[in-house]
């Protein structure tokens, strides 16, 4: 082979493998091209991916927070609770210290009603006995002094069954002054010292039958009519009134009351007569 | 402002004393009349608000007292509380009969005084 033959030969192998080379370079290529195509895609899913991841991560910082915002809200609502709690607690304490004062009050309160309805007991009492002593020594006229103690008797005692007796000095006996609601001849006059009511006004204190009920025929009480140590009269209460069930603290007092200004009244009113008819 | 007016007829003077003391604290102006008579006259003159009334007096009894006053236009409509020594059911009946509005027996108590007269007059001042 001449060398022009060997130089062409050469050629075509250099050409021949420059065109594989080339070819190979071309696959070289195009396969490059296709990881280039490949990694851009990659590139671009991961860039996503990554957007996510970040879009994931604030999600997840957000509800990190979230948390830790529910977390101090649930911390602030235990402490609320505790106070709530404390406050309850307090509540009841007051609560109880409030019904215990209540009851007290309740109690303190029942006991000034007792209290003022006893004031107006007594007060009513009172009442009855300043009536009494002021009506009998209203007047100075006989008549109107024994028609007082029939009043007292019947309205503020509460019979009508009553007789006023007189001591007479001369005759030493009481005799019938003054009656209402009972049949003189049932009223005898008696002797001081005789008989069951003449021997009671010896003493000169007076006597009350304290199992007396109203519309029972009995002696309810006789009132020595006193001056001093002297009995000048008595006073006869029967019959109590049919809804006077029995007789009251202050139908005694009024008694005690009848025995002293009564027969000072009587005796007055007496004294009165008497001056009269003298300087007549 | 003025108070109300009750009209108290008794012939005892006992009996006006201790009603006046019963109602003295109330805000209460209070009449009186001793007889039957009196007192339908003062109800008539007086126009009162309540009228406590005894049964038994002189010149005219509270029973004919009761059928005046209820008889009579301008005091027809008055409250009458009789005051009575008798509690019997046939005397409290004649009062229902004569026009009575409530009763109360001899002794007096304060104390239902007071509650019945307060039940018809309350214990403010009229108007």
């Amino acid at each position: 082979m001449s060398a022009d033959e060997k130089n062409r030969s050469y050629i075509t192998v250099v050409r021949e493998e420059l065109q594989q080379y080339t070819q190979g370079l071309l696959r070289e290529n195009e396969k490059l091209r296709a990881m280039a195509t490949a990694l851009e895609s990659d590139k671009r899913r991961l860039e996503l991916e990554i957007i996510e991841a970040r879009v994931v991560l604030q999600q997840k910082e957000e509800l990190r927070r979230a948390a830790e915002s529910f977390e101090a809200a649930r911390l602030e609502t235990l402490m609320q609770l505790e106070k709530a709690r404390h406050d309850c607690d307090t509540a009841t304490l007051e609560l109880e210290r409030l019904r215990s004062r209540f009851e007290d009050v309740e109690q303190e309160n029942e006991k000034f009603a007792t209290q003022y309805h006893q004031i107006e007991i007594h007060s009513s009492n009172l009442s009855n006995l300043y009536v009494a002593s002021y009506q009998l020594h209203a007047s100075v006229e006989r008549e109107t002094v024994l028609s007082t103690i029939q009043e007292i008797v019947v309205n503020l005692i509460g019979s009508e069954e009553v007789a006023i007796f007189e001591f007479h000095e001369g005759g030493g006996e009481f005799r019938l002054a003054s009656s209402f609601g009972v049949e003189e001849s049932r009223l005898k006059n008696f002797k001081a010292g005789s008989g069951p009511i003449g021997s009671r006004l010896l003493s000169g204190e007076v006597f009350v039958n304290d199992h007396a009920a109203g519309g029972e025929d009995k002696l309810t009480a006789c009132v020595p009519l006193r001056i001093g140590d002297r009995v000048t009269g008595a006073i006869l209460v029967f019959r109590l009134l049919e809804h006077k069930q029995a007789l009251q603290p202050v139908d005694h007092e009024l008694f005690e009351l009848l025995a002293i200004h009564a027969s000072t009244a009587l005796y007055c009113a007496n004294l009165h007569e008497t001056t009269s008819v003298t300087v007549q | 402002m003025s108070r109300k007016k009750i009209l108290l007829v008794d012939d005892s003077n006992t009996i006006l004393m201790m009603e006046k003391f019963i109602l003295r604290n109330g805000p209460y102006e209070l009449v009186t009349a001793g007889n039957g008579e009196e007192g339908v006259r003062k109800a008539a003159e007086h126009l009162p608000d309540l009228i406590l009334l005894d049964v038994i007096m002189p010149k005219m009894g509270g029973f004919e007292a009761c059928r005046m006053i209820r008889a009579a236009e301008e005091t027809k409509s008055i409250p009458i509380i009789m005051v009575t020594t008798r509690g019997e059911a046939a005397n409290v009946e004649a009062g229902w009969a004569n026009g009575c509005t409530d009763y109360v027996t001899k002794p007096i108590n304060a104390i239902e005084l007071l509650a019945k007269v307060r039940n018809f007059l309350g214990d403010e001042v009229a108007q």
